[in-house]
């Protein structure tokens, strides 16, 4: 099975470089993005994810406007990557409960965020309730 | 002269504003005198019945009733016209007695005509000069023929007195009824809220109630000022120039009230035609209460919108500073995790600098940001920044400034260039002074989008001049003044990173010093911010 990359969209080089660095240890395949346009690049090329980690505050697209055209365009219609929002702003939790997100707050808590990914696919409004299962494909570290 | 408010207002002659009744009044009197002799020819061919003289009658009422139509005036007056016809009528009718010697078809005939015109002329003096017509006519009869006393006079008397008694009556009737009715529209126009006046340029000839409680005046006393006593001096100008041009559009002027006080009004008037004179009616409503609302408007919004921009600024403040606190812990918790596995490779002294390097970059960030934050509540309390100063070359700052941004340049790939001189000495804080030019050539980097950037430094006897020019995004001119505010920035805030600070702090620096800064740009057509600095400390 090919191993679907996360879609990390994050402006910040610094975290994307180090979450980038820290996803993959744990076994993740990564597929950067630095605005919410190049994410909607790529879902546009067709290619499948595994989930996706989104910033909020960004330049050229923000993470509000990616979801808004996320959502109008129904990229994966049958089974939607689970988006988990990762910001520091400070209505994420309004905007996760209002799209029925998850969402992990700035600074990251490595633990919380490894825990929120693994069960994300028991996410309401999620594929399939039943698919409720961790998402790592290879662990590198046990 | 003051024209007298009751001849202007007093009512008018019945018909007076209607020349078509009378006209077709005019018209039917005569048809009726000739459908009369057509009667009388067939069933009374016997009776004295001259065709000639009647006539002359009825050709008077057809001129009477052509020259309405040549003259409006005539028109106008058409109630004088009827009356002259039923004295001309009356006149003809007295000549056919005395040929006749009183025919009793004649008699009957006559006065059921002139019973008909008499209805129609309801005024008293028109009523009572036809009376004294009459009698006159009577007299010169009788006196002529002494027996025509009882057939002609005493009827002629009687019936006239009759008519004058019953067309009297039903004038007072509708008198009464047209002063109940006015009664009624004077009630309802001083009980309407807003203050009513007509005005002759300035002469007031009728006002409501609501007009003088509205300036602290009884009722009758209004009447017979001019409108510029009701209005402050410094404002009389502006009210008689409206009242000049006849203006309709409504317009506020500050009121004065009788024992000396204000009151905010706002005026409308509009031209007024009254019996062909031009005057003005104007409606006033006291607006106080809407100017305490209009105030408590703009408070309540002014408050929203503090309340708005400080929810912003926390946002914005929460994701600048969470961001660099987010790599430090991201890279704390990776090295805790590789030293609690064993990993060997966290320790590498190569990674550990790279790391310190790191921590210490952000670290950096954050402080930037406090000092930011810091300084901007600095203004806020004491209203400005308190500065050190010392002589120091400018040019030697711009280009240790510049280095310090190479490494952001080159990363986005803009070109830059400089046009510096030699050495310029300026008295004044070098801490606050690299704050600035830092944040403009930070400012410039980050809206430039990639475009060229420009330094150029001038100077003359009196002032250094540096100017920064972009070709970026550019600033719509309606910002042009807001961007030097607290938490502000041209474009919304959550796709450009920074607090939105660093132009106030910037521009209070800059004031600090005794110069000032400006900025000139379009949208979309690139920016240029200049900074004027005194060279000697003020």
């Amino acid at each position: 099975m090919i191993n679907e990359p996360i879609l990390l969209v994050e402006d910040d080089h610094d975290i994307q470089h180090i979450l980038g660095h820290f996803l993959r240890r744990e076994g993740y395949e990564v597929q950067p993005a630095y605005n919410g346009k190049e994410a909607l690049d790529f879902l546009r090329s067709g290619a499948k994810i595994k989930a996706i980690l989104l910033d909020l505050m960004m330049p050229v697209m923000d993470g509000y406007e990616f979801l808004r055209q996320f959502t109008e365009e129904g990229f994966g219609k049958q089974v939607p990557p689970p988006i988990i929002l990762v910001s520091a702003s400070t209505d994420v939790d309004r905007v996760a409960r209002e799209n029925q997100l998850r969402f992990v707050k700035k600074p990251i808590d490595l633990d919380e965020l490894l825990k929120t990914l693994g069960t994300a696919r028991g996410e309401p409004g999620g594929a399939d309730d039943k698919t409720v299962k961790d998402l790592r494909n290879s662990p590198a570290d046990q | 002269m003051k024209p007298s408010v009751r001849s202007l207002y007093s009512a008018k002659e019945p018909f007076a504003q209607r020349p078509e009744f009378s006209r077709t009044l005019i018209v039917f009197t005569g048809l009726v005198y000739l459908v009369w002799w057509g009667v009388v020819h067939l069933f009374l061919p016997q009776a004295f019945n001259p065709l000639g003289s009647r006539l002359a009658v009825v050709f008077l009422a057809l001129a009477l009733f052509t020259a309405t139509f040549f003259s409006p005036a005539l028109a106008r007056r058409s109630t004088i016209l009827l009356s002259v016809l039923l004295w001309a009528l009356t006149a003809h009718y007295f000549y056919l007695f005395v040929r006749n010697e009183a025919d009793p078809a004649w008699v009957v005939g006559c006065y059921i005509t002139l019973a008909a015109v008499c209805a129609c002329l309801q005024l008293e003096r028109h009523l009572l000069a036809y009376a004294g017509w009459v009698l006159t006519l009577s007299l010169a009869v009788v006196f002529k023929n002494h027996r025509l006393l009882g057939t002609i006079f005493l009827p002629g008397i009687l019936t006239v007195l009759l008519l004058a008694y019953l067309g009297l009556r039903a004038r007072m009737r509708s008198l009464n009824r047209s002063m109940e009715t006015s009664q009624w529209f004077q009630d309802l126009f001083d009980s309407v809220f807003d203050g009513i006046c007509v005005h002759d340029r300035g002469l007031i000839l009728h006002a409501n109630n609501s007009f003088a409680k509205m300036f602290g005046y009884e009722p009758g006393e209004v009447v017979g000022m001019h409108v510029s006593d009701f209005v402050m001096p410094t404002e009389r100008d502006h009210a008689m120039g409206q009242i000049e041009v006849m203006s309709e559009l409504p317009y506020q002027v500050c009121g004065s009230k009788k024992d000396g006080s204000t009151v905010p009004i706002e005026i409308r008037g509009k031209k007024h035609v009254v019996n062909g004179k031009v005057l003005r009616l104007a409606a006033l409503v006291d607006i106080t209460d809407r100017i305490k609302l209009e105030e408590e408007r703009v408070r309540f919004e002014s408050s929203q919108r503090s309340i708005q921009m400080r929810d912003e600024f926390l946002s914005v403040a929460s994701h600048e500073l969470k961001t660099p606190l987010t790599t430090i812990m991201l890279h704390t918790q990776m090295a805790a995790r590789g030293l609690k596995r064993g990993d060997a490779s966290v320790l590498d002294p190569a990674k550990t600098i790279a790391f310190v390097e790191q921590m210490d970059r952000q670290a950096n960030r954050l402080r930037r940001l406090v000092d930011e934050m810091l300084d901007v509540a600095r203004i806020s309390s004491n209203g400005k920044l308190t500065l050190d100063r010392e002589s120091f070359d400018l040019v030697a700052l711009i280009n240790e400034v510049i280095g310090s941004f190479q490494a952001q340049l080159t990363q986005a790939g803009t070109a830059f260039s400089t046009e510096l001189p030699a050495r310029c000495l300026i008295e004044g804080d070098r801490f606050r002074l690299e704050q600035v030019v830092s944040n403009l050539l930070s400012n410039s980097i980050k809206y430039g989008a990639g475009s060229p950037i420009r330094v150029v430094l001038e100077w003359s006897a009196a002032e250094a001049r540096l100017a920064v020019y972009d070709q970026g995004i550019g600033i719509a001119p309606e910002n042009h003044e807001r961007i030097f505010q607290r938490f502000e920035r041209a474009i919304s805030g959550r796709n450009i990173s920074g607090l939105g600070l660093g132009l106030f702090i910037s521009k209070d620096i800059v004031e600090g010093h005794g110069g000032r800064i400006e900025v000139s740009s379009a949208l979309n057509e690139g920016s240029c911010f200049t900074v004027y600095l005194p060279l000697k400390s003020p």
